[in-house]
Parts: C-alpha cells; sequence; structure tokens
C-alpha cells in the first residue's frame, strides 16, 4: 500500500516537472490556468493532511475513483452512498472503515465530510451539486455538468455565490499530451487555427447487463432522455471543451443530424450525430459520433494553415517542411533589410498526401486512449483532478477557469442536442451566456 | 533606397517548389527571365522524370529502343562521368538497372540555372529548388553574401550555417519522413542512418553529386572522392 502511495505522487510530481511548472511555467499557466494549484509547493503544503471524502454514486466509474483515491496519501474515504445496493457493496468491500448510505442528503449532514465526489446519472447532477453545496461540502462532479441549460445555469450561478470549491472530471484539462498541444497550438506550431475535427466512433451497443426490469432506467441510464442527452453529453462535451480552449472561444451556433441508426432496441437516445459549430470568425467545428461503426476511433483534430495536432494521440504533422517557411523568413528579411541566416536548406521532404504525413510526439511519452473503454483509463488525467480537488478540500482553493470551462461545453452539447432534436440551426442563447465566454 | 526585389514561386516541379529570387534587377527582365526558367523545368522533368510513363528515361527504362534527344543525351553522359570521380558512388543507376536523375536533374538545372543568370547580368539572386539544392549569386540586402541555415530534419536548431556567394549549395540526408531513399550502388543497400551532408561549390551539379555520394561513403572513400572536388566544401553531420 504504501508503494502504491509514493507511485501516484511520484506520477503527480513528474507531470508538473515535465510540464515546466517548476521552472516557472508561466506561459504553462496561461494555457492551463487551473494547474496553479498544482505547484510543488501547493503539493507539499497538505502532504501531512488528510481530506475526507464521500462517494455520491459508485457504480463502475465510482469505483474507478475509489481505486485512484486510494493512491491518494492527501485523502481519506469516508463515506460511501448508492441507492443500488450491488453497487454499494461492491464498494464497501473497497473501502470497509466507509460508511455506507442509501440516501444522500442523509450523508450530507455528517459533519465529519468536507467534499463529495459525485459519478451519478446526468439527470442528477445538478440537484446533488447544490445540495451538497448548500450543505457546504466541496464538490467534485463527473462531467456533463448537467442534462439542462437551466441546470447548468444554476450550478454556475450557485457556485459564483458561494465559497465552495467545485470541479468537473473534464480528464483532458489535465492530460499531458492536451495541455502541450494546447500550449504549442497557442505559440503558433501549426500557424493559424483554421478549423476543428473531432469524431468518437465505436462499435458497441453502451449497454450494461441489468439483473431486472425495473433497473434498465437506473442502470443504463445513458439510453434514455430523462438522464442523458446521450453521445453528446457523455463523449462529445469532452471534445468540444478542446475545441473552444484551442480557439480561445465559442461558437455561435450549430446545426446537425441525430438519429438512431442501427441499436434500435428501445433507446431514446441518438446512436449516430453529426453536427457543425460555427464561429463568428467563419470557422468550424466538425463533430460525428457513432456507435456501430469503430474504424475512425476517437480523434481530437486541430487544424492550422501549417499543420495539424491530433490531441488524442499526442502527436501533430506539418503542412510542410521548414524550408518552405525559411522562404518565406528571406523574403521578410529582404524587405526589412535584415542580414541573417534564414533555415532553408535541408534533406527536400513534401508531403502531398494524408499517407505522406510523418507525425511528430508532442511528449516524450503519452498513455493513449482508443476511446473503446467505457468507464475510464489509467492515467487520463482523472486521477490528477481528483487529487487536486482533495487538496482543495483542505484548502478551499477554487481553481480557475474549470466550473467555466465545464459549462461551456456542456451547453455547446445541449445545443447541439436541441439543435437535432428540431432539425434547426440554433443559436447560443443570449440568456445562457456568461461573462467566460468569447464569441 | 531599397533595390527592386523579384520573386517567384513555381511548385510541383521535379517533385518540389522552385523559388527564385533576384534584387536589383528591374521586374522586366527578371520576369521574362522567370518564365524561361519555368518552360525549361518543365521540359527537363518531361524528360527526366522517371515517375511519368511518357518520359525518355521511363522509355529507356522499359528497355525501348529510340534514339534520345540531344538534352537527355548530354545529362546521361554528363552523369555518367561522376561514376568515376566518386568511387563508383554516385550512379544514376542505383539499383543497377533503371535511370533515377533524382537530384542530379536538380543540380543540372541549377547549373543551368546559373548559366543564364550570366546572360542576363543578374548581379544578385537566391534560387531555392525544396531546400536540398540552392544557387546563390552575390549577396542579399544588408550582407555581402545570402546566409543560409541548414535545417536539422528531427527538429531542434539548425544545424549548421552556410554563407554562399556565386555558389550553390546541395543538401543530402534523411528525415523522418523520408529516410532510406539514398541506395549505395555498390552495395546495394539503402542509407538508413541520422546523416546530413552539405557540400558547397561553383558547380550546382557537383555539388549534388558529392552531398550524394558523402551520405554513403566510408571515411576512406569520403577521402578519395574529395581530393576529386578539390574546390567544393564538404561538411558531414552525424545527428545519432
Amino acid at each position: 500500500m504504501e508503494g502504491q502511495n509514493e507511485n501516484v505522487d511520484l506520477g503527480l510530481r513528474k507531470f508538473i516537472k515535465d510540464l515546466g511548472l517548476m521552472a516557472g511555467g508561466a506561459t504553462l499557466l496561461a494555457s492551463a490556468p487551473w494547474l496553479s494549484s498544482c505547484t510543488p509547493e501547493k503539493v507539499a503544503a497538505v502532504a501531512k493532511e488528510k481530506a475526507r471524502i464521500a462517494l455520491i454514486g459508485v457504480g463502475s466509474r465510482g469505483q474507478y475513483h475509489i481505486h485512484n483515491l486510494l493512491k491518494i496519501p492527501h485523502a481519506k474515504i469516508v463515506a460511501l452512498c448508492d441507492i443500488y445496493q450491488a453497487n454499494l457493496d461492491a464498494a464497501h468491500a473497497l473501502v470497509p472503515s466507509a460508511k455506507t448510505y442509501s440516501d444522500y442528503r442523509k450523508m450530507l449532514e455528517d459533519k465529519d465530510i468536507d467534499g463529495v465526489i459525485i459519478s451519478t446519472p446526468l439527470g442528477t447532477h445538478a440537484r446533488i451539486t447544490l445540495d451538497s453545496m448548500s450543505a457546504g461540502k466541496h464538490v467534485f462532479c463527473e462531467k456533463s455538468m448537467a442534462l439542462t441549460f437551466d441546470e447548468c445555469k444554476a450550478v454556475y450561478d450557485a457556485y459564483k455565490s458561494n465559497d465552495r470549491a467545485l470541479y468537473y472530471c473534464m480528464q483532458r484539462m489535465y492530460d499531458e499530451k492536451y495541455i502541450k498541444a494546447i500550449q504549442q497550438i497557442q505559440s503558433g506550431l501549426i500557424g493559424e487555427v483554421v478549423g476543428m475535427r473531432c469524431h468518437w466512433f465505436r462499435n458497441a451497443d453502451w449497454r450494461r447487463p441489468v439483473p431486472s426490469p425495473e433497473l434498465e432506467r437506473l442502470i443504463n441510464w445513458r439510453l434514455y432522455r430523462e438522464s442523458s442527452a446521450g453521445l453528446m453529453t457523455e463523449l462529445a462535451c469532452h471534445q468540444l471543451e478542446i475545441c473552444t480552449w484551442a480557439a480561445g472561444k465559442m461558437p455561435r451556433e450549430v446545426a446537425g443530424f441525430g438519429d438512431i441508426v442501427y441499436w434500435k432496441d428501445g433507446r431514446e437516445v441518438y446512436d449516430s450525430v453529426s453536427l457543425t459549430y460555427h464561429f463568428d470568425d467563419g470557422r468550424k467545428i466538425n463533430y460525428e459520433s457513432l456507435i456501430s461503426n469503430k474504424y475512425n476511433g476517437m480523434e481530437d483534430q486541430i487544424l492550422g494553415n501549417r499543420g495539424t495536432v491530433d490531441l488524442s494521440k499526442g502527436v501533430y504533422y506539418l503542412e510542410d517542411d521548414d524550408t518552405i517557411y525559411g522562404m518565406r523568413q528571406l523574403l521578410d528579411n529582404i524587405k526589412t533589410g535584415l542580414f541573417a541566416a534564414v533555415p532553408t536548406a535541408g534533406p527536400s521532404w513534401r508531403p502531398e498526401f494524408k499517407g505522406d504525413y510523418v507525425p511528430h510526439a508532442l511528449t516524450k511519452t503519452a498513455t493513449i486512449n482508443s476511446g473503446q473503454n467505457t468507464t475510464g483509463i489509467d492515467a487520463d488525467g482523472s486521477d490528477l483532478i481528483v487529487s487536486a480537488f482533495c487538496q482543495s478540500c483542505i484548502t478551499g482553493e477554487r481553481v480557475k477557469d474549470v466550473v467555466e470551462e465545464a459549462y461551456c461545453s456542456t451547453t455547446l452539447c445541449l445545443l447541439g442536442d436541441e439543435a437535432m432534436k428540431r432539425g434547426t440551426r440554433l443559436e447560443f442563447p443570449d440568456e445562457y451566456k456568461i461573462p467566460y465566454m468569447k464569441f | 533606397m531599397q533595390e527592386e526585389l523579384f520573386h517567384g514561386s513555381q511548385p510541383r516541379l521535379m517533385g518540389t517548389t522552385l523559388e527564385f529570387i533576384t534584387i536589383g534587377t528591374p521586374e522586366t527582365s527578371a520576369g521574362p527571365l522567370w518564365e524561361k526558367i519555368c518552360t525549361e523545368g518543365r521540359n527537363l522533368e518531361k524528360i527526366l522524370n522517371r515517375f511519368d510513363p511518357l518520359s525518355e528515361t521511363s522509355r529507356l527504362n522499359r528497355g525501348e529502343k529510340f534514339r534520345p534527344g540531344g538534352a537527355l543525351t548530354e545529362v546521361l553522359e554528363a552523369a555518367l562521368g561522376y561514376k568515376e570521380l566518386t568511387a563508383g558512388l554516385f550512379d544514376i543507376r542505383p539499383d543497377g538497372s533503371r535511370l533515377d536523375f533524382g537530384g542530379f536533374a536538380k543540380g543540372w538545372f541549377l547549373q543551368w540555372i546559373s548559366g543564364e543568370l550570366d546572360k542576363a547580368d543578374v548581379g544578385n539572386a537566391f534560387v531555392n529548388f525544396g531546400g536540398s539544392s540552392i544557387l546563390a549569386r552575390g549577396a542579399q540586402p544588408g550582407g555581402d553574401c545570402w546566409k543560409v541555415g541548414i535545417v536539422n530534419p528531427w527538429g531542434g536548431a539548425a544545424v549548421s550555417e552556410a554563407e554562399l556567394r556565386n555558389e550553390a549549395l546541395s543538401t543530402s540526408g534523411n528525415s523522418p519522413g523520408y529516410s532510406g531513399h539514398i541506395l549505395n550502388p555498390l552495395t546495394g543497400q539503402s542509407c538508413e542512418r541520422r546523416r546530413v551532408c552539405t557540400v558547397t561549390s561553383r558547380s550546382a551539379v557537383d555539388a549534388e553529386v558529392l552531398s550524394t555520394a558523402l551520405m554513403i561513403a566510408d571515411e576512406r572513400q569520403a577521402e578519395a572522392i574529395r581530393k576529386n572536388f578539390p574546390e567544393a566544401k564538404c561538411k558531414i553531420f552525424d545527428l545519432e
């Protein structure tokens, strides 16, 4: 057990070090301000303390968090809550010392809980988050933020009017290869960002086995409108956040099609979506997800006039080799009379077709998510957010922009879903805009 | 007063882009010269491109019997002459059978351009054929030569700088996108090492031949080859 503790803590420190935070990290913090709580000093300051954590919802995702929490030195799991006894029993077996509850409201009365981790169906996120914050708890919630615009706004307003820490599990924001990629994009690696293409393809029905029929809507909550917006809130949410992060702004409008193409099994949410989000400046996010074919896998591509970054793989591709850019620089130098060497000589090579492009790695090592796992993979950033959250439970620090990013990406998902349901093009509604959004 | 700048760019010529800059030559003469260069480039490509099934080179490679035109005969004779000067390491038939003019064609073409620059009395020019073959004439504004950085194909800082006056610079090498394209005609092995060779010479053809041969030459061979080109400046960068 001791050894495991050390591993995760080292992992976190290495992550911060790799990101260059040790050496000041001003550019890093400009790209990912929420990492300011991850400085070695701040991490060291909580080393001897324990955040008392309760979990609400201990199904597959909740248990995934339990495994991560058990490796975090500054965390102690003190309570578990689930309305489904089988999950509660399984989680209790992992943490026998924790108290168990079937009613989260009862659990929230416990003064010895600092923070709660919510891994329940999307339709319940807002209510449990609001109740938990009212009870004075710090909150960590799975994405998406909530199921409706009104719920999102209510959570956002509550966050703004109290002092509790609130985190959303948008792993990519804490994933080294994504952070490095955004940093590089913002420093001009691929020139001007001209478009975004994201997709998530799987070939699986997304169903969980149900022991008895009355549990269908509870266990397979992702498939029903009362508790989920399907592919948009479960998958697209992560990817749209990357697009607005890279673009530094929000798209104004969206249009798209959503259908049940293959899994005609009584589900209510689409198994096939295709949308275009449109920015004021003409740039677009093309988003596609389909769960009856996995050939294309999962990719998050940011397209620039000089190159492409696939953030999901931690690689970039350049449109042309350096010699072309050297020539541009030479012409600039001639015009300004600057006498300096331009890098324009080298073995000649230039990609013409997709297959010719050569990937360049953004990080020394990277864990690549194929997108096929439906619970969560190791080292995708989830463990780091949970660790940062536990830190906030001790210090009370509210990290920058995490709630705002979750609000932006969730509302974009919901807007896209609404556009598909209505079969029309929708603009982002004024009443749900927040000051953080730039259009 | 700033001297007049002319810039021409022709993509997709011999598999790359040809860039042409003159300083201090009026557009009325630089423009037509650039047109003439592009026309000649396309003509040469039609003859020497082994990927074009209709080129004379492809016809020879298929074993067709015909009398090659004057241009091909001239290039062929010149290229064959280099085999001896490079201890057999420069061979336009790297696999022993098919003709592959590759870089040689670029060097040949740059040498032709050099002659045209003389004829047109162009004092300052920079001709860049995809980065691997460069011809410089005179100097760039603000300096006494053309200063060029040699890119490290694996990224990072430039491996070196070259100061070009009235000479050509050829760079051969492997890169992450394109390795093993240089065959050693004596062993049949392809060169996979992380090496970049640069050669500066008054002759663009010499530069081309040398930079290719030095990619695969061992130390003894390299020494022997260099003796045959006393005027050329060669640099080898091993980037392992």
